[in-house]
């Protein structure tokens, strides 16, 4: 049995790919936090706690919700058996910095709990998590570049070992409002779906190329 | 009084992100946490940063939040009796 | 595929002492290494106490015998010290030998020296080196270069259960025969940085930390670096080498709960220290000592011990945190513990819970206040919990 992509999802500047097709863009609100709002309206996604996030948490936290949206048979899998693995290369840097800036001023020094429990990159797993239930096992790696071949060696061994069911898995950055989200939802083959992409890296570059 | 509710319900929107959250909206005597506005313990942390930002009253102990962050009304009994 | 997993070599370096020698002797007289803050450039000296390594980095430089020219951090120095030694203490000549990796678990990373040069860096090029040490990566770098491993190298960061998931990743890296032997555990300075950070979360307390106490007011800091180094069965077997102890059980669970807090029945504890259990094919009456997380926060004594009394149920064996001594050292704390761990084992020793002296309300057990010497140790549960509820569990054996 392989393992394969069942949806994906990329968050860039402007626009958002599902499963290899634009899905939504707005290059009318160029920001970055306004784009996030209005991709939360797009997508209908109801959430309040959403607003309190980060911004490296708010693109994980859309990339999943879309990957994950219409998929009811999600949460009827074991929450314990639903894992997130992803990987970034600025950990929480952009949070961590601005926590930083709560507290450098001596004469306006008060430093914000609600930015500091964002300062490491495992909230944004926590956040996801959190939202759907999912209990199963989860790390976030810390690499240079999104590295196909180590993601999917090692979620392919979490699927293998029947140690989870489903994964959701990639990549999700953002430093200085540049940023990049590429979500996928990976779980184990089905009998009647055949188009589905195997999770293997020559796909998977093809796809984020 | 009245003033002050609505300066305490502006400035608790704005430091807990409430999104789409008007003052009106906010129920001056409804708990402020648990159902209400979903609020968690890191919004009781905020709401202590709140207190001393705004009002130069300091917390040390973050248990004695429970009591005071009960609803809007009982912050601002909080704050008026500090005051004198 | 090699089905055992041994530990074949310890180094650690905490406030307690700058090797396993140093550490196992400050256990046995209960010297805590929380003391006032020394190092650290903060307002917060003379307030909160911590424990430190109790070494300049120029000391540090110099027992390492590094070239002071370099950009090294003191989360990377320490790491330095506790990976070579954990080298050393396996009797490891040529590390070139074998497949051999490290993964090291780290979340402030080089933030010490970003926070210190923060402002010169900004304006100017003075300390620019320094750039490239800020990130979590370059510390394990580093630290592979110093002890020659170059097969694989990887960083976990997953805030205070990152040493016990570097272990956990190193040991299924063996299993599945991707390495035959993998250098594994944490690092991590202290910084202005999370040490504002928890004190804005009102979790430090301003006296030594009291885990497991109905009256605790929450942690103390620490810093430090340990590592164990983990071999596969046949390579034991090649080398004949003495074999420590046997890593048998692991589990990580995910709470869902809340980016800091624990659920306050601890099912995420639970879940993680079942797994363990479930993954040695031991007894919960088989394990003799937990290690626990006890942090002396309000919110993660309650959950683990509540955990605790879940998994064992009226049987509960010794549990002591080792806090006191060590203070959390966040993301090395899964290493500082497992080297303890291993240690309890190796000397037929169960170390005592400091600080602690009224029992909780909500628990049916108190902590173990005593040294034990002499004791069965044969298996230990050790415990490590972080933000974002990545709880992860241990379980080493004596072989």
């Amino acid at each position: 049995m392989e393992n394969v992509i069942s949806k994906y999802c990329i968050v860039k500047p402007h626009e958002v790919i599902v499963d290899g097709k634009v899905d939504f863009s707005d290059s009318e609100n160029p920001e970055y936090g306004a784009f996030m709002k209005a991709i939360y309206k797009h997508y209908e996604v109801k959430y309040p706690k959403y607003f309190k996030m980060d911004n490296l948490c708010k693109v994980a936290f859309l990339a999943t919700e879309i990957v994950l949206q219409g998929n009811d048979q999600i949460k009827e899998l074991d929450p314990g058996k639903v894992g997130v693995i992803l990987q970034n290369s600025h950990s929480s840097i952009d949070t961590d910095s601005k926590y930083n800036d709560t507290i450098k001023d001596k004469a306006n020094y008060f430093p914000s709990p609600a930015v500091f429990v964002y300062t490491l990159p495992n909230v944004m797993i926590g956040e996801i998590c959190i939202r759907n239930k999912f209990q199963g096992e989860n790390t976030c790696f810390i690499a240079k570049e999104f590295d196909a071949e180590f993601i999917s060696d090692y979620v392919n061994g979490l699927l293998d070992s029947g140690k989870i069911d489903a994964c959701v898995t990639g990549w999700a950055d953002y430093i200085d409002g540049e940023y990049c989200a590429m979500l996928f939802l990976v779980e184990k083959s089905k009998e009647n779906i055949k188009d589905n992409i195997s999770f293997k890296p020559e796909f998977i570059n093809q796809l984020i190329k | 009084m009245e003033e002050l509710l609505l300066k305490i319900k502006e400035q608790v929107i704005d430091v807990l992100n409430l999104e789409d959250v008007e003052p009106a909206d906010i129920d001056t005597d409804a708990p402020l946490f648990g159902d209400g506005l979903g609020l968690d313990s890191i919004d009781a942390l905020e709401l202590i940063v709140l207190l001393e930002k705004q009002y130069g009253i300091k917390i040390e102990d973050p248990k004695d939040g429970k009591k005071i962050f009960q609803t809007i009304r009982t912050i601002a009994e909080f704050i008026e009796e500090k005051k004198k | 595929m090699s089905k055992r997993v041994f530990v074949t070599g310890i180094g650690i370096i905490s406030g307690i002492g700058n090797n396993v020698e140093e550490t196992l002797e400050s256990i046995k007289q209960k010297k805590s290494g929380v003391t006032d803050i020394k190092y650290l450039e903060t307002i917060h000296k003379g307030q909160l106490p911590v424990s430190e390594v109790k070494l300049s980095e120029d000391e540090l430089i110099e027992m390492a015998k590094l070239d002071k020219s370099e950009p090294f951090t003191r989360s990377t120095l320490i790491g330095i010290i506790a990976a070579a030694e954990a080298v050393k203490s396996a009797q490891i000549n040529d590390i070139k030998e074998y497949k051999t990796g490290l993964i090291s678990g780290t979340t402030v990373g080089g933030m010490d020296k970003s926070e210190l040069f923060y402002h010169d860096l900004v304006n100017t090029t003075k300390h620019i080196e320094y750039i490239e040490t800020h990130d979590c990566g370059d510390s394990t770098e580093r630290i592979a270069d110093y002890v020659g491993v170059k097969d694989f190298v990887s960083t976990t960061s997953t805030a205070c259960s990152s040493a016990a998931n570097s272990m956990i990743l190193g040991t299924r890296m063996i299993k599945n025969g991707l390495l035959d032997r993998v250098i594994a555990g944490g690092i991590e300075s202290l910084t202005r940085y999370h040490m504002n950070g928890f004190n804005t979360l009102m979790i430090l307390d301003k006296e030594p930390c009291k885990p497991f106490d109905d009256n605790r007011k929450g942690l103390n800091l620490g810093e430090g670096a340990a590592f164990l180094v983990l071999e596969s069965e046949e390579l034991v077997k090649k080398s004949g080498k003495k074999v420590l102890a046997e890593l048998t059980g692991y589990g990580n669970s995910c709470e869902a709960f809340h980016q800091t807090a624990s659920t306050p029945e601890g099912k995420g504890a639970y879940a993680a220290m079942k797994e363990a259990l479930d993954r040695s094919g031991l007894k919960a009456t088989d394990i003799d000592y937990v290690n626990a997380h006890g942090t002396g926060t309000d919110n993660n004594d309650l959950s683990e011990g509540r955990a605790i009394q879940t998994l064992f149920g009226n049987n509960i064996p010794k549990v002591s945190s080792t806090k006191g001594y060590t203070g959390h050292t966040t993301s090395a704390a899964g290493g500082v513990e497992a080297v303890l761990s291993v240690l309890a084992i190796q000397n037929n020793m169960i170390f005592p819970n400091l600080n602690f002296e009224t029992q909780m309300k909500e628990l049916s057990f108190s902590p173990e206040t005593e040294l034990l010497e002499g004791v069965k140790v044969d298996h230990v549960l050790s415990n490590s919990f972080g933000f974002g509820g990545n709880n992860s569990a241990l379980i080493f054996s004596r072989y």
